[in-house]
């Protein structure tokens, strides 16, 4: 589409005069094109506007509460290291009380969506060594006045042609995140941790972090995201990852979602990958009222594979939506995906897994399941794993199952003296370790087990079980 | 297996029969009691007055054909295809005088004769399917006389659909609408504005109806016109067993088909649907062929009723059709069996809904996709289970098999879940017949069209075993010609 042909936004659009805001509070060293992108990803938006329940992508998630209440962004400075107003006392912060412990990492502190971590905070990092002299780990708002090409292209690509409404928005408010570029042949040692902290500003704000990954060829590199509500009461966060690996490159990205259970969490993840380079997701969601999670994988060079884990835990109220999508582009690339979700109370969990495979992906292999337990009686489970094959030599297989505990598993475990409550933690944990066995960080699993092991499992069972 | 062996063709006729031109191919004449193309209340008024209809009948098609005009016509599916222009067709003709067909079968195409040949059609059929000018075949005039007299025996109404509201009009006023209702979709409601005709069926409390209706349909089968309408009710405790369609190629004037098909089973009642649809499928550029656009459902409405539908799915340019059991009634069961196959640049997208309401409702789906050539196929189906449907179960298999690097195989399963003692499974995959799979048929000395016949039949098997024997037999061998010359 011809970008000259977006009609501007109305002068009294509150989108609008929200961007003004917005920039109002950012620096002037920000180039103009920023600007005139910002003002292209909102005119973008406008056209579509929040997707509807008629949307095949958002049947089964209702944004309505969303798109209804007033947009306020999260203005830089706000905030605990700011100006000191409503939010996270600088105690918390230091005490990191989200740290996993034993996990060695480098960390990177944001507030709604504004990195709070100090250059001399980065630097540390580099002269422990953690961080190799010619690998850039940066804010990403320290990046936009001198953007690198690639991540100037990649911002326009997103408001130009933004994915979703939610891509369009961040692309139009995003003023901060992570940019992080390895070099080739270069591989980090210890994995990077962006902390996304969300604090209840001046009523709900909309946070809009933008995380940048750039591996060159054969790099390697382990990313932590963890989005932690901090007494946040409805804020929004709405955050895009772009994970770009050379030929050869690796990359772990592990996605840890636990906002407040009253706030939405929007997320996306792209992902392309060149020639024979692996990428590994896991994307954990544990939180927020409302959370959906899109990742969209193109294996674009031979030999590429991508793994895609996933696991979501629903309770109360909460909604829990993810969509993937891998689109198989070149001969003998492989996907793998694992998905499950265990469902209690009244939430409701929505899974959409895609599988394309292109016509000239010959010799293409894709494996997807998605297994959910359903704990309550109120809860729902929406999955619809799906496979566009237009190639013919290609092994694809997909399942998909909904059920709950076993009644003679528990019935066993009951005979065993064991007291039903427990027999029923002890089973849902096995479920779930399923996916946490993979988790290639001890500390990362360990906490997530903690994390999400209910009240009555004891600390001696679960530790006999991981 | 057997059948397949059976199979001794030369490679030379293989390949002229797959490149073969549709024999019976279009024809178009000028009828004198057509009514000019086009769609309005008018049309609609028109078709209810030649067809002698009530009052109330005539409402019931307007308020769809109103409903019709607020409409969109789908998109979701992933077929393409030319825009239709619904004002281009003509929505009734008189019955046709049977004198432009050929006189014999020997004006008959003999390509087509052979068809027939492999696929084991009776002679008298032969006639029929090929459109002879026939006025009256003596022995099936007597033969459907015979079956009328069992029927009528056993209480079973089985008529044409006008018969049906001018004979049983509470029966057909009580059902018609009420599985699918006439705002329901797009193609269902142009349907349900202006069908002509089509078949009901009742089967009274507690009769197992004596014959396979479809015995009786093949000999008896009138041309039903591209907007057929089907009523089939099976009353507490009845059985019926119903097949539509037909293995050999059909002659068929109309582009676009939009047929609704309803079933009604209450307490105890079973009701089995099998269809074996081979309609024009196009030439092998993808030129012609029929567009079937059917919707049919059926309802589960007693405790442990049982429908199954069973399809076999080998012809038409496009298929876009759901067969879908609504499971009301306790302890009720759907099931859902299907064989398509697309070549050259046929399109598919089919599959299933079951919407479990009552306790206890199980289902099962199994699905087996062929693609060949150019063409696509799309597994799409729905399961849900309602929120008091406590203890339901779904098992649900969709396996696509791939042959030719430019065909396509969708899978599009949508699963909701709302109570949680529900048990629902998943399970699909997709690939082509390996290279060991045939390695190890052709060092056995098996020919290379008889071993992929035989891993495809294998292939199909789950499906083939539901369908009445004399038709699996013929859909094993359908299989075969279809595919012949696929593999190269």
């Amino acid at each position: 589409m011809n970008v000259q042909l977006i009609s501007p936004l109305e002068p009294s659009d509150p989108f609008l005069a929200e961007l003004a805001r917005l920039e109002s509070r950012l620096p002037a060293t920000e180039p103009p094109w920023l600007r005139a992108v910002r003002r292209r990803a909102l005119a973008r938006f406008g056209e579509r506007g929040f997707p509807g329940r008629r949307d095949e992508d958002w049947k089964y998630t209702d944004v309505s509460t969303i798109a209804e209440r007033p947009l306020r962004v999260a203005l830089p400075g706000v905030g605990p290291l700011g100006t000191g107003a409503a939010g996270i006392e600088a105690g918390r912060i230091e005490a990191g009380e989200w740290r996993y412990a034993g996990l060695e990492c480098v960390e990177l502190v944001f507030v709604n969506g504004h990195c709070v971590s100090t250059s001399a905070d980065i630097n540390y990092f580099y002269d422990r060594g953690a961080l190799p002299e010619r690998t850039t780990l940066a804010p990403l708002a320290a990046m936009l006045s001198n953007a690198p090409p690639m991540l100037r292209s990649s911002i326009q690509r997103m408001a130009d042609a933004p994915p979703d409404a939610f891509a369009a928005l961040n692309a139009a408010f995003t003023a901060d995140g992570a940019y992080l570029a390895v070099p080739d042949g270069v591989a980090l040692d210890v994995p990077v941790h962006l902390v996304f902290l969300s604090a209840p500003g001046d009523g709900p704000v909309a946070s809009f972090p933008r995380i940048y990954i750039h591996l060159g060829k054969e790099a390697r590199a382990s990313v932590i995201e963890s989005y932690i509500g901090m007494d946040a009461q409805e804020n929004l966060t709405c955050a895009v990852t772009e994970i770009i690996a050379a030929a050869g490159a690796r990359c772990d990205h592990y996605r840890v979602q636990r906002e407040h259970p009253r706030s939405y969490h929007v997320g996306r993840l792209s992902v392309s990958q060149a020639r024979d380079s692996e990428v590994t997701s896991f994307s954990i969601a544990c939180g927020a009222r409302l959370s959906r999670q899109d990742i969209a994988v193109r294996l674009e060079g031979e030999g590429a594979s991508v793994a895609l884990h996933g696991l979501y835990v629903g309770e109360g109220r909460r909604h829990v939506d993810h969509h993937t999508r891998i689109d198989h582009l070149l001969p003998h690339t492989n996907s793998e995906e694992h998905y499950k979700g265990v469902l209690d109370g009244r939430s409701r969990g929505v899974f959409n897994g895609t599988v394309v495979v292109h016509p000239d992906a010959q010799k293409s292999e894709a494996h997807q399941s998605n297994h959910n337990l359903l704990l309550s009686g109120e809860a729902e489970i929406d999955t619809k794993p799906e496979l566009q094959i237009h190639a013919d030599d290609v092994i694809c297989s997909h399942g998909a199952s909904v059920g709950r505990l076993d009644p003679d598993a528990l019935f066993y475990l009951c005979s065993r003296g064991i007291e039903a409550p427990v027999a029923r933690a002890i089973l849902t944990q096995a479920f779930i370790d399923e996916v946490l066995a993979r988790l290639p960080i001890a500390a990362l699993r360990l906490g997530l087990a903690r994390d999400l092991g209910s009240a009555e499992t004891s600390a001696e069972l679960l530790s006999a079980l991981i | 297996m057997v059948q397949s062996v059976q199979m001794k063709e030369t490679p030379q006729s293989v390949e002229s029969l797959v490149n073969r031109d549709y024999a019976a191919g279009f024809f178009t004449e000028i009828e004198t009691d057509t009514v000019p193309p086009g769609l309005s209340e008018e049309v609609i008024r028109l078709i209810s007055r030649k067809k002698e209809e009530p009052e109330w009948l005539c409402e019931w098609r307007l308020a769809a054909y109103r409903h019709w005009l607020t409409m969109q016509e789908p998109r979701w599916a992933t077929v393409e295809h030319p825009a239709i222009d619904y004002q281009a067709i003509s929505y009734y003709s008189a019955p046709k005088a049977k004198t432009d067909g050929p006189k014999s079968l020997s004006e008959v195409d003999p390509k087509l004769l052979e068809t027939y040949e492999k696929l084991g059609i009776p002679l008298r059929e032969r006639e029929m399917l090929a459109g002879v000018a026939v006025d009256a075949v003596f022995d099936s005039v007597s033969v459907a006389t015979t079956f009328k007299g069992t029927l009528a025996k056993a209480g079973v109404i089985f008529c044409s659909f006008s018969e049906a509201v001018r004979h049983h009009p509470d029966l057909v006023r009580q059902y018609l609408g009420s599985v699918v209702p006439v705002t329901d979709n797009f193609y269902a409601t142009l349907n349900s504005a202006v069908f002509t005709d089509g078949s009901f069926c009742y089967i009274p409390k507690g009769v197992r109806c004596p014959l396979e209706l479809s015995t009786y349909f093949r000999i008896n089968a009138a041309k039903t016109g591209q907007f057929e309408r089907t009523l089939i009710v099976a009353d507490a405790g009845s059985y019926v067993s119903y097949l539509e369609g037909c293995t050999a190629p059909m002659r068929d004037e109309n582009q676009l088909h939009a047929a609704v098909v309803e079933l009604v089973a209450l307490e105890d009642a079973r009701i089995k649907y099998s269809t074996v649809q081979n309609w024009y499928p196009g030439d092998e550029n993808g030129k012609g062929g029929i567009y079937n656009f059917v919707t049919k459902r059926g309802e589960c409405r007693g405790a442990r009723s049982w429908i199954s539908w069973t399809q076999v799915e080998t012809g038409s340019a496009i298929t876009w059709k759901y067969p879908s059991c609504i499971l009301k009634g306790d302890c009720s069961r759907g099931e859902f069996y299907s064989v398509a196959l697309t070549r050259h640049y046929q399109q598919a997208d089919t599959g299933t809904k079951m919407i479990h309401l009552g306790r206890d409702t199980t289902s099962t789906i199994i699905s087996k996709g062929i693609s060949a050539g150019r063409g696509r196929n799309a597994y799409r189906g729905l399961v849900r289970i309602g929120k008091g449907a406590a203890n339901a179960r779904n098992y649900t298999q969709c396996d696509s098999l791939l042959l030719g690097s430019r065909c396509s195989a969708h899978t599009f399963p949508y699963i909701e879940v709302k109570n949680a003692s529900a048990e629902v499974g998943h399970e699909a995959t997709t690939t082509r017949i390996s290279d060991d799979q045939l390695f190890y048929c052709r060092q056995r000395g098996i020919a290379m069209e008889d071993a992929v016949n035989l891993i495809v039949n294998g292939f199909c098997k789950a499906v083939f075993k539901e369908l009445p024997m004399e038709f699996a037999v013929e859909a094993q061998r359908l299989l075969g010609v279809s595919l012949e010359g696929a593999i190269g």
